[in-house]
């Protein structure tokens, strides 16, 4: 016969251990996600995109990492064997990255699901692989596009955005005769390089430099003719911390962004979101523009490969890259993914015939740092002479690239 | 009339007025675009528009995971941080100034050494380090991360050691003949003729570990851990940068640094070596 | 009688003995524990990142030994040069800058002067905000249609004619500069706490007997308070020496990782964190940073000739 005593006993012991046995099926798999600081627009837009998946896969929980400097952090983990389950990929960086062996090839998991990659643009995928090795999936694509403030075109008497570079260079002298700065564009490689591509030129062949065909010199002597004429403004010289941010303070009529630049001025610059047009950049040869992308990824010494994998194969999807896609920070990379309302432009840009993503192989990162740096030591000379100026950017950059 | 000492002595004081100013004009910027909407933020107006507290309410309501913890964690790192390195740095800077035993000279040097090996370099292999001792981890072990990697700042020690080095040695020279142990000369005697040594540690390393965020980013892993610095990082976009926000979180994290520094001022000033000198 | 006299000298020496080595042991055992953890952190990795540089050293290891490759290249590098250039330049002037300015604020402050309290609390404000606050400020005031050049302006100079075009820290040619305005302006207020400490163990009695002598205010100065004041000036110095080399987070902040317009924000640590982070050369960047602590020892060896092997111990 039970004493009362020990029937308390039972009872209260019963009572502190059920809390800590939780039933089979309440199991779950924690997914670390890694990304880098971004803006509110893209953050809402990712939580949506995770609490869909969640829904859809109650097993696995996904925990989110900010990086404030997602190189250097994932390096560190990368060294320490500790890697999150799944991270954003830049394209920029992903062969130099893939080299190290510090990434896991997606092959195995993209044939055991039977996942179709036929839906994805061949060219955002091309940065992510090696080989036969793929290493990520492109989980968007940003193509830049011309964006016109139709006030301060008005103001000019332009009526519509330039589609030639023609039309854009005497739309520039009617803007400059108002004294409005024309175009607002940092003299960097991955924002003129786009010129390259439409004046018959290009960046890089491979891993060669394609900086000196006729094509390439002939858009940067545009460009840089540009500059000294102050057709062009770099954001330095608007006292603007980047393109999108003089735009909005109305300091030039036109910039060159990608589809980030939206949700920007909805939130920063809600009157000149609203006057806002966009076309494709001016074309010269042929219409062209670069376009960004970046992919999720898998670590090596990632722990819950699996997990991760299924939020790969979710958010890379056609349902995961809509919610993702739907708050327009970027647009697709998938064909079967429709174009947000609004972003056509930035759709057509993607399927124009010169667009090309931007380069990606080991040692890209050093070409950019050597084309930035000579291209803005030369632009803010008053007095360069052009010639002299692009031959100087033209063998600084070349030299950059790998032997 | 410059030869006139009252009015040499009123233009100094004017000087000093003028450059106080300019050294106040950074945080009278920082207030007033606290207490401004972003859109006025580019006005430069000194004076906003109308006071306008959103930023503060923002900064309460909107941080992750909420102000008090941020500043709860800043607080208990910088204060356990200036204890450990004070005391550390203290006894070392007594031993290399004061004492006699082999190989001094060749360990302060490699002391001063650490100084010259930048902190960029030593990120990997210190975050395998850590990794290694399971200290990057979401519990409260995460912190001695921290603690670890600031409980000696060889700046620290070289202070602490020029400073006893000027302390006249007659101090304990009495103890000495007395036969007192090194310890007890060092906590009796040293120590209280040091307070202007320590307070100057004491603020500069607060000041130091309060507005950190080099090693935080790198070892504190969850955001409960997180200090003030993290704040910021949260207004600044990849884009934008929401000005007001940011700047109220500077202006209530310098407070305490400035409350502090105030507060040791009269151990930094002032202070009479012992009595047993004079004469 | 010799005898009792050798014996206690025996017992004399032997416990002069046993008090120097109980001083070694307790000297041992104060410096202990932190030696023990610069080893880990510090000593241990340099000795680490010397071995990696002799290496072609990837984000999981060694890809195999280049024995001195890595130091060959970074002669030839242009871009190692100019960080070297710029490092040293920027230290060059910006140490003699904030050293002098937080030794003249320190003696303000304690000087009888009224309102000195007020003084030191205002004079250090510049040393308290932290250096991303500020420096983003900076950025801000120095820009093109900044608070400063509108001050320019307002006094006469004639802003968009300037070779520059008021773009002072986006413009190769004046960024540098006016990163060491602004540091050696943010720096004084803690130089002038060093100093501060300093003098307050200067002995009144030392200056009263020199102007009682007839000695200038002048001649005080110089005769008696500077030289008193050399542990604080080779502390100073040679830690604004060794900072200064290290310039890092204006650099980046300003210039970004790649230290444009022109590498003439590439410091030596910048170049470092780029190579790590950005192109993934680790034996390379090692290489660097060996090079570096070479440079910055050079440097602290050569103050101590300057200053005197004395300064060192500063036995006065």
């Amino acid at each position: 016969m039970l004493s009362r005593k020990s029937l308390i006993v039972g009872v209260v012991a019963l009572a502190l251990v059920t809390p800590f046995a939780t039933p089979a099926n309440a199991a779950q798999t924690v997914v670390t996600l890694a990304t880098w600081g971004s803006s509110p627009a893209e953050t809402e837009a990712l939580n949506d995109a995770i609490a869909t998946f969640e829904v859809r896969n109650p097993t696995i929980d996904v925990q989110q990492v900010v990086h404030n400097d997602h190189g250097a952090q994932m390096i560190a983990k990368f060294a320490s064997k500790t890697p999150p389950d799944v991270f954003y990929l830049d394209a920029g960086i992903a062969q130099d990255w893939a080299a190290q062996g510090i990434l896991e090839d997606l092959t195995k998991y993209v044939n055991a699901s039977n996942f179709s990659l036929t839906a994805f643009n061949k060219s955002y995928l091309a940065p992510f692989k090696t080989g036969s090795a793929l290493y990520g999936l492109p989980k968007d694509a940003n193509p830049l596009v011309l964006e016109g403030n139709k006030t301060l075109m008005a103001r000019a008497g332009i009526k519509t955005l330039p589609t030639t570079i023609a039309q854009f260079d005497s739309a520039a002298k009617l803007l400059l005769a108002k004294k409005i700065t024309p175009m607002c564009v940092d003299a960097d490689i991955n924002r003129l390089g786009a010129y390259f591509y439409s004046f018959g030129g290009s960046i890089a062949t491979g891993t060669k430099s394609g900086l000196n065909s006729a094509g390439t010199k002939a858009a940067l002597t545009w460009a840089l003719t540009n500059y000294k004429t102050g057709a062009f403004k770099t954001p330095a010289q608007l006292s603007a911390g980047w393109a999108g941010e003089a735009f909005g303070k109305e300091l030039c009529a036109f910039t060159m962004e990608g589809a980030w630049l939206d949700p920007y001025l909805r939130d920063a610059f809600p009157k000149v979101a609203a006057s806002m047009i966009k076309g494709q950049l001016p074309a010269a040869k042929s219409a062209g523009s670069l376009a960004f992308t970046a992919a999720y990824a898998i670590g090596k010494d990632s722990t819950n490969k699996d997990a991760a994998w299924a939020f790969i194969q979710y958010m890379t999807g056609a349902r995961g890259m809509g919610v993702w896609t739907s708050y327009g920070v970027a647009i697709p990379s998938r064909s079967d993914v429709a174009i947000p309302v609004g972003y056509e432009v930035n759709g057509q840009a993607a399927k124009a015939k010169t667009t090309v993503t931007t380069p990606s192989f080991v040692g890209w990162n050093k070409v950019i740092d050597a084309f930035n740096n000579e291209t803005k030591k030369q632009v803010q000379d008053k007095n360069m002479n052009v010639a002299k100026a692009v031959a100087s950017i033209i063998s600084k950059t070349s030299a950059a690239f790998p032997k | 009339m410059l030869t006139n000492l009252k009015f040499r002595a009123n233009l100094l004081i004017l000087g000093m007025l003028a450059y106080s100013l300019f050294s106040f004009i950074p945080f009278l910027w920082s207030i007033s675009t606290s207490l401004k909407k972003q859109s006025e933020v580019f006005n430069d107006s000194l004076i906003p528009e109308a006071l306008n507290v959103d930023a503060y309410i923002t900064v309460f309501t909107k941080i992750q995971p909420n102000f008090f913890t941020l500043f709860l964690n800043s607080l208990f790192i910088a204060t356990v941080v200036v204890i450990l390195q004070t005391s550390l740095a203290a006894i070392a800077g007594y031993a290399f100034a004061r004492l006699n035993f082999p190989g001094r000279d060749v360990m302060f040097y490699l002391v001063l050494g650490t100084m010259m090996i930048p902190d960029q370099l030593r990120l990997v292999p210190i975050y395998q380090v850590l990794v290694k001792l399971q200290l990057i981890t979401d519990g409260p072990m995460n912190y001695a991360g921290i603690f670890l990697i600031k409980a000696v700042s060889a700046a620290s020690i070289f202070l602490m050691r020029q400073y006893f080095l000027t302390l006249p040695r007659e101090l304990e020279d009495a103890a000495r003949i007395d036969g007192c142990s090194p310890f007890k000369i060092f906590y009796k005697i040293m120590l209280p003729n040091a307070k202007p040594v320590i307070a100057t540690v004491v603020i500069l390393t607060f000041q130091g570990n309060w507005n950190d965020l080099f090693w935080p980013s790198i070892i504190l892993q969850t955001p409960n851990h997180w200090t003030l610095p993290f704040g910021i990082l949260q207004f600044k976009g990849q884009f934008s940068t929401d000005w007001p926000p940011i700047m109220a979180l500077v202006v209530l994290s310098t407070l305490p640094v400035l409350f502090l520094y105030i507060f040791l001022q009269k151990y930094i000033i002032n202070m009479q070596l012992s009595s047993s000198l004079k004469g | 009688m010799s005898a009792l006299t050798d014996f206690e000298a025996a017992r004399h020496l032997s416990e002069k003995r046993a008090r120097i080595r109980r001083e070694s042991i307790t000297g041992w055992s104060f410096i202990a524990v932190p030696m023990l953890l610069l080893l880990f952190l510090n000593i241990g990795i340099f000795i680490y990142a010397i071995y990696i540089s002799s290496q072609d050293w990837g984000i999981m290891g060694s890809k195999g030994g280049v024995g001195f490759e890595n130091y060959r290249t970074a002669f030839a590098d242009p871009i190692f040069l100019k960080a070297v250039r710029n490092s040293i330049l920027y230290a060059a002037i910006v140490v003699p800058l904030q050293t002098c300015l937080g030794l003249f604020l320190a003696l303000l402050v304690n000087s009888k002067v009224r309102g000195a309290k007020f003084f030191r609390a205002t004079f250090y404000f510049p040393s308290i905000a932290s250096s991303a606050a500020i420096t983003t400020l900076f950025i801000f005031l120095m820009a093109p249609d900044g608070l400063f050049n509108r001050f320019l302006t307002l006094i006469g100079v004639d802003v968009p004619g300037l070779f520059n075009s008021g773009a002072w820290l986006s413009d190769s040619r004046t960024a540098l500069y006016s990163i060491i305005g602004l540091n050696a302006w943010t720096t004084s207020g803690t130089m002038m706490l060093f100093y501060l400490a300093n003098l307050q163990t200067i002995n009144e009695s030392y200056v009263e007997a020199a102007s009682i002598d007839g000695a200038s205010k002048r001649q005080v100065f110089w005769y008696i308070t500077m030289p008193l004041l050399k542990p604080a000036h080779f502390f100073v110095i040679s830690t604004g020496v060794i900072g200064a080399v290290q310039l890092y987070d204006q650099a980046i902040l300003a210039g970004g990782a790649d230290g444009s317009p022109d590498y003439s924000l590439m410091t030596m640590v910048l170049y470092i964190y780029n190579l790590c982070f950005r192109q993934l050369q680790f034996g390379y960047a090692a290489a660097i940073g060996v090079l570096l602590f070479v440079i910055i020892f050079g440097l602290t060896l050569m103050q101590r000739k300057i200053f005197g092997s004395r300064a060192w111990s500063a036995e006065d």
